[in-house]
């Protein structure tokens, strides 16, 4: 799981290459704050234009969703991302970045895996809001009512799905970049549970060996950090990191799974990205069954929040030999962060009824590896 | 490799993408809080460095590399052989390891204090 970029500014120009991709349309644009029409450039540079870190708080997420409009009928335009942009450094040209995408060759190995194996056109985050709030979609199907990066306690009966697959004779293990990097879930797993986590190094070795994991979540690297001597660059893409170390990440991570034929016959890879982080998007999130909790307002800036609407869109690609090449997911197949354990549940345990309601009617998606046999040959990444 | 696989060439990440004294990000910052909230006991009996003390990445890095080593003490042990020999610090897409480049020695622009 990837850091803080929206499907459109990482794959939409796709859309010129495939139009079934459901990137921005040609003409879209975001009002300024003299409400003068930005349109999208093919001008997103892997580093330098996202200072500050654009927000992606609740309060700002629904700005940037409704453009400002706290009306109770409102519909999401997609339209107040300059807007929003706007209000940290006060200044037009820079606003406008955040409706810079990039062009395909910028990002070989994300787009080439795209249009080699399948894109989603509706992947959502989980919730209109930060990093850890999402990413605890993806472990455990809930944020147990958090909507920003506040610590929590996973509490039971909806454990993660480590837990799940441990309990069911299944095996799984979170890997991590490196100790100084660690991982997003110190309270709940890593203090708990030290045993289901590994290494970036530990990940290549099961890769190499075929002793991987029933299920495997991967963590980039989150810091530029020195050590031993070698200089180590974040690959997580969160701006304002270097966007191509983290290509260079998921190449690492495929390569590692392509070069062992017998792993790579028996393995899907899922590349997504945790939350848009601030950045442009057209398609406006829908809304979904509520989650039974409610937001505290501290953290919606005042907006009651039921869990009842998915947040932006974020890049999906599943990647498996079993996967017709250029498949892509239609937006009638809306996705979202549950469905990573709905679909690890659904294929190893099979029947678990103590999940939640956003996982139980979250949409899986091993039905897209429908070829009746694996696809042979394709390709392998190798550094230039 | 398996055979008859084509080549994908993907360039380097360009040496001056490196930058250990950017600023934390608000989730590396409130990461770096979560560590300490775990560990809280020990910091208050062996540690002297406060989180609201972290400031830039490579500090972020040694305070969690700190934590995550108590945390998950398994994770100190030095990689496998076949692992060591596959990979340099950084991604390398090569299956032969390449030459690591030294850190450039930059001079400290805040104090740190290293566990």
């Amino acid at each position: 799981m990837m850091e803080n970029r929206s499907f459109d500014h990482m794959l939409g120009s796709l859309r010129a290459k495939d139009p079934r991709i459901d990137g921005y349309p040609d003409d879209w644009t975001n009002p300024d704050p003299d409400g003068r029409p930005v349109r999208v450039k093919l001008k997103a540079a892997y580093r330098g234009q996202l200072t500050p870190d654009p927000e992606h708080h609740f309060p700002h997420v629904d700005r940037q969703i409704f453009n400002g409009d706290t009306s109770p009928n409102r519909v999401p335009t997609m339209k107040g991302f300059v807007r929003s942009y706007y209000e940290q450094r006060q200044d037009i040209d820079h606003a406008a970045q955040i409706m810079y995408a990039f062009k395909p060759e910028q990002l070989p190995v994300l787009t080439t895996l795209a249009q080699e194996f399948a894109v989603f056109n509706a992947w959502f985050s989980s919730i209109p809001g930060p990093t850890l709030c999402n990413r605890a979609f993806a472990h455990y199907g809930t944020s147990f009512g958090q909507a920003a990066m506040a610590w929590w306690y996973a509490t039971k009966p909806t454990v993660s799905i480590y837990d799940r697959l441990v309990a069911s004779g299944r095996t799984a293990k979170v890997y991590y970049f490196d100790q100084s990097s660690s991982s997003l879930e110190v309270p709940n797993l890593l203090k708990n549970q030290p045993a289901v986590f590994g290494t970036y190094d530990d990940f290549l070795v099961s890769c190499r060996d075929d002793t991987l994991p029933d299920y495997a979540f991967v963590e980039p690297n989150y810091t530029d950090h020195e050590e031993d001597g070698l200089e180590i660059l974040a690959s997580d893409q969160h701006p304002d990191h270097h966007v191509r170390e983290g290509d260079r990440f998921i190449a690492s991570i495929y390569n590692a799974i392509r070069r062992n034929e017998t792993l790579w016959r028996k393995t899907a890879l899922l590349i997504v990205y945790d939350e848009h982080g601030g950045l442009f998007d057209h398609v406006p999130p829908p809304a979904c069954p509520p989650d039974g909790y409610e937001a505290k307002l501290e953290e919606t800036g005042g907006i009651p929040f039921k869990f009842d609407r998915l947040g932006v869109r974020v890049p999906a690609v599943l990647v498996s030999p079993w996967i017709p090449r250029g498949t892509v997911v239609p937006s009638t197949r809306v996705f979202e962060h549950a469905s990573i354990p709905a679909t690890v549940t659904e294929f190893f345990i099979g029947d678990y009824a103590d999940r939640t309601v956003r996982e139980k009617q979250a949409a899986t998606f091993l039905d897209l590896l429908s070829l009746p046999a694996a696809r042979s040959g394709g390709f392998i990444f190798a550094d230039k | 490799m398996p055979p008859r696989l084509k080549i994908i060439g993907i360039p380097r990440t360009p040496a001056t993408a490196f930058d250990q004294h950017r600023l934390i990000s608000d989730l590396v910052r409130n990461q770096v809080y979560q560590a300490h909230r775990e560990l809280h006991d020990w910091w208050r009996t062996l540690g002297s460095v406060k989180p609201e003390q972290v400031q830039t990445e490579q500090q972020a890095a040694e305070y969690l590399k700190a934590v995550t080593r108590i945390l998950h003490p398994e994770g100190t042990r030095p990689p496998a052989p076949a692992a060591a020999g596959k990979r340099t610090r950084g991604i390398s897409l090569g299956e032969r390891p390449r030459a690591s480049r030294p850190a450039r020695r930059r001079p400290r622009k805040t104090s740190r204090k290293r566990r």
